[in-house]
């Protein structure tokens, strides 16, 4: 997030949250975010599914799922055309305008209307909202980048704020709302292919600066993304797979094609501190201290990192992770593992990165609560708000106005952008957007099929389900599969009848809940439930060409009615026994 | 005729800062277990086409369920309408009569039984297998010091806990004399 | 009972949690006063989601897939000392960089874990010479 979650409360005066079920996945930004209602502030809410929040907007539109750059490009279009956007900015302290104003300017409020029947007027409603509000925060989670086209529906979003100066002060912003307690820390500490915690691998500079910190030079060779991961253990090329904290069986696109290519490994290890499904295909499991059990940091959405305390003793024998990393890479014979306490870590942290964390000691986070980076020295009180002095992250300092351009059918878009870039002179370097369905609903899968999740739950429920006022006492659903009013009409289903989902990936049997929030022609479920897991029907194929996302949040599938008889032999050959507490598993009503 | 008054206490939500987040569901839960009572929640998050708000026992003053129940688990008490799980007999009676369908019969799972297989047991009533089913209401947390927890851990604060003091005087008297201020407001210029 | 200040470990909002144990175990989650994130406020999972830190499902002894004694892929998993099983993952990690190259390893690490254990997990697989380490940040 480019601005702290409480100035929603405080500084906002329109929210314009898309692709984000804010009050059932993040409930106190939510409750942030109704107490700048309560102070006058309006919301604008762009969502597939009426949720919660989209009830309380004064404006909600109901997007197709994955129709967003026609629709961000359509407020673009509008904002420029009306000369709604801040001229001082854009010329001060941007480039690309030209771009930009070409790219969308085929893509009206009009066209909009004529795709998806979305009245014009109320797009227009929402880019004036936008425009001429004096501090705007854009809010969106997985809604948006769960996509072939993800970084580009991103690319349109920081354009908005680009455009209407809604960058670098208080109550406005792109804030990505993160989903996991620490996504942003993992991302800062380097757990990625590409990033260090210093800077890019490829940067010559950054890889002297850990050099000199480790004793020991690092690859400049970009490494596998995680997506990739399944298709190159096939190839061969991966053949040792190391797991932590993380339970990709069921998290992951396409779980049949997952379970299958770790079946290729030579050893696959898993660390965690749940026989998970993940871990019980593992060759080596590795228990782990968990959260209470060990101190350490987290780095919340506003990038403020705060401490988590060791509040219990852990069993005999078990330690923190990092401690079990350290052991095996003491036996390998590495260098530079020999960390006492979770605190020395953290202070090399700062050695790396001293720009962001050089003034983040443990003792000035506990005692201040948290402080959002960067925070360069012990003075410094930290950066809630990026970018005050009106200064993008980027080497000249100017923020990019990216073009972003819409394809029909998805392989043409390398083609349309070479068009654009050729058309318009646009420099090499300069990033180019572009947009286009993964799938698009065909006569055998007539449906759209998007994942998501339950307010009692957590992702794989590998935790809460281990909670019984969470999964006994708020879960009172189980797994479902929720269905829009006219698919239910179609195939004669009911509530609570039983129902199969399928395409040509995988298949899920579940109970039927009609939903009337969804969009017509949308199937909704969760991956909470090993019972019923989403992710199997999800698409591994196609990933976003720039950060190698698949489209999780979209895909085609089928639905119909089944019998219990035919409901229970689906459960008995497709049950993999993943979750162990199925055991007790609480009966649904 | 002056008859001693009775006004029953109730805990009811305002959907308009309502988000759903089902806190109050897994606080009843963590109530009752902890005060011996059936491990359920007692109020449903209910998400409607124009709004979302949990769903709880109005506690009302005549209530149709204590009415309608032929053993008296459903009692008529000081300030609510008690129930006395040890009497029921899970005849469904309350289930119906209650205008807002607040009142469901439910039965404890057994340790003793595996689940892996819905639909099997799934049968809302589990009869079948042996566990009794009894109603389930909300008993305003009943025996718990700091009083419904519910209201307690809302984060939005959208929980109301009623009782004979602010429904007379905080939500009935503030919103008389704001009706009669804006009534005299425009009746002393134009009538 | 003892009060412990921790950040919750579901979302990414950084709620402030106090911790009260008793006996080395949680007995009660409750929000942090005036902490600048949830203002003494939490979700149900901040409030009752601590329970699976006592499961007894938790794991508590490390597990090797053995078939007579011995490793093997179509064996059953099994318990194993830590030793053992901190040795064989740290050979099969070194037999496997120096048979196939350091790009055949691969981690995966945790987006729910701290910032420490990350850092010393993509120490781990940098120090031996490959970038090949993600998250869920994807997912």
């Amino acid at each position: 997030m480019t601005n702290d979650l409480t100035e929603f409360a405080t500084d906002t005066e329109v929210l314009f949250l898309i692709g984000t079920n804010t009050s059932e996945c993040h409930p106190i930004i939510a409750m942030q975010m109704l107490r700048g209602i309560e102070r006058g502030a309006k919301m604008i809410v762009i969502d597939p599914k009426e949720t919660d929040m989209a009830k309380k907007a004064d404006i909600y539109i109901q997007t197709p799922v994955g129709y967003n750059i026609p629709f961000l490009n359509a407020l673009i279009n509008h904002i420029i055309k009306e000369d709604l956007f801040d001229k001082e900015f854009v010329e001060k302290y941007s480039h690309g305008l030209e771009y930009v104003k070409y790219a969308v300017a085929d893509f009206t409020p009009q066209r909009v209307e004529k795709e998806t029947g979305i009245p014009a007027s109320k797009v227009i409603e929402v880019a004036e909202m936008y425009a001429k509000a004096g501090t705007a925060a854009i809010c969106y989670t997985m809604g948006m980048t769960q996509f072939i086209d993800g970084t580009s529906n991103i690319f349109s979003l920081s354009n908005l704020a680009i455009l209407t100066g809604n960058l670098g002060k208080k109550g406005a912003g792109v804030n990505p709302l993160r989903g996991q307690n620490n996504v942003q820390g993992a991302c800062d500490m380097g757990a990625l292919p590409n990033v260090t915690a210093a800077g890019l691998v490829t940067d010559e500079g950054v890889r002297e600066h850990i050099k000199s910190i480790w004793g020991k030079e690092i690859s400049s060779k970009p490494g596998f993304a995680l997506t990739k991961v399944p298709h190159e253990i096939e190839e061969g090329k991966i053949k040792f797979l190391y797991v932590f904290g993380e339970n990709p069986v069921m998290s992951d696109p396409w779980t049949e094609h997952f379970i299958e290519a770790v079946e290729h490994l030579d050893t696959m290890v898993v660390q965690d501190i749940f026989l998970t499904e993940t871990a019980q295909k593992a060759d080596v499991v590795l228990p782990a201290a968990s959260w209470g059990e060990k101190d350490g940091t987290f780095i919340n959405t506003s990038r403020r990192v705060a401490y988590v305390s060791k509040a219990v003793e852990p069993a005999t024998g078990i330690v923190p992770d990092w401690k079990v990393i350290c052991n095996i890479a003491q036996r390998i014979g590495l260098q530079g593992f020999d960390y006492y306490k979770a605190e020395e870590i953290w202070d090399e942290v700062r050695k790396v990165n001293p720009r962001f964390f050089g003034g983040l000691s443990y003792a000035r986070i506990i005692k201040e609560n948290g402080i959002s980076w960067p925070c360069p020295d012990e003075t410094h009180i930290g950066t809630p708000v990026l970018y005050e002095d009106k200064k993008s992250m980027l080497p000249d300092g100017k923020f990019k106005l990216v073009p972003v351009i819409y394809a029909d059918d998805k392989n043409d878009r390398t083609k349309l952008e070479k068009e654009l870039i050729n058309h318009l002179n646009i420099p090499n370097d300069y990033p180019v957007g572009s947009g286009a369905l993964s799938e698009k609903v065909n006569e055998e899968y007539p449906c759209l099929f998007t994942t998501g999740r339950k307010v009692y739950h957590y992702h794989t429920g590998t935790m809460t389900r281990e909670c019984k006022p969470l999964e006994m006492g708020a879960d009172i659903m189980g797994p479902a599969i929720e269905v829009s009013e006219d698919i239910a009409l179609a195939r004669k289903l009911e509530n609570d009848c039983y129902a199969i989902v399928e395409n040509k990936r995988g298949k899920i049997a579940a109970k039927v809940k009609i939903n009337p929030d969804l969009r017509h022609g949308t199937i909704f479920t969760t991956f909470h439930y090993a019972e019923a897991d989403g992710n199997e029907l999800s698409n591994a194929e196609d990933t976003d060409p720039l950060s190698g996302m698949n489209p999780l949040k979209m895909t085609i599938a089928a639905i119909r009615k089944i019998s219990e008889e035919e409901f229970i032999q689906v459960r008995e050959s497709t049950d993999m026994h993943m979750h162990p507490s199925e055991q007790y598993r609480t009966v649904r009503r | 005729m002056n008859l001693p008054k009775r006004v029953n206490k109730f805990v009811i939500a305002d959907p308009n800062v309502c988000i759903g987040c089902a806190t109050c569901m897994a606080a009843c839960y963590e109530s009752s277990h902890a005060r011996g009572k059936l491990a359920v929640p007692r109020l449903i998050v209910t998400r409607s086409k124009s709004g979302t708000m949990p769903n709880q026992c109005r506690q009302c003053d005549d209530a149709p369920c204590a009415n309608v129940c032929p053993v008296g688990a459903l009692e008529f008490s000081n300030d609510n309408i008690e129930l006395h799980e040890e009497i029921c007999i899970g005849c469904k009676m309350c289930t119906l009569a209650c205008p807002f369908g607040a009142i469901r019969s439910e039965a404890e799972i057994m340790p003793s039984v595996n689940y892996t297989m819905e639909p099997k047991y799934n049968l809302g009533i589990e009869s079948q297998i042996g566990a009794k089913s009894i109603a389930v209401k909300c008993d305003l947390c009943s025996g718990r010091e700091e009083g419904p927890s519910c209201v307690e851990v809302c984060p939005t604060g959208a929980l109301l806990f009623v009782d004979s003091q602010n429904i007379n005087y905080t939500l009935m008297s503030q919103k008389a004399e704001a009706a009669v201020e804006s009534f005299v407001h425009v009746a002393l210029k134009n009538i | 009972m003892d009060k412990f200040q921790t950040t919750c470990p579901y979302c990414g909002t950084g709620c402030n949690i106090d911790l009260l144990v008793k006996n080395n175990k949680i007995v009660k989650a409750e929000p942090t006063k005036g902490h600048h994130v949830n203002d003494g406020e939490l979700c149900l999972k901040g409030l009752y989601g601590w329970e699976y830190v006592h499961s007894p499902r938790r794991l508590t002894k490390p597990l090797i897939r053995k078939k007579d004694g011995v490793f093997s892929k179509k064996g059953e998993l099994v318990e194993v000392s830590f030793d053992e099983a901190y040795d064989f993952v740290a050979s099969k990690m070194k037999k496997t960089v120096d048979e196939y190259g350091s790009d055949s390893i691969m981690g995966f690490s945790s987006a729910r874990c701290t910032n420490e254990d990350n850092y010393a997990f993509q120490k781990l697989f940098r120090m031996q010479g490959t970038n090949n380490i993600d998250h869920c940040a994807r997912l």
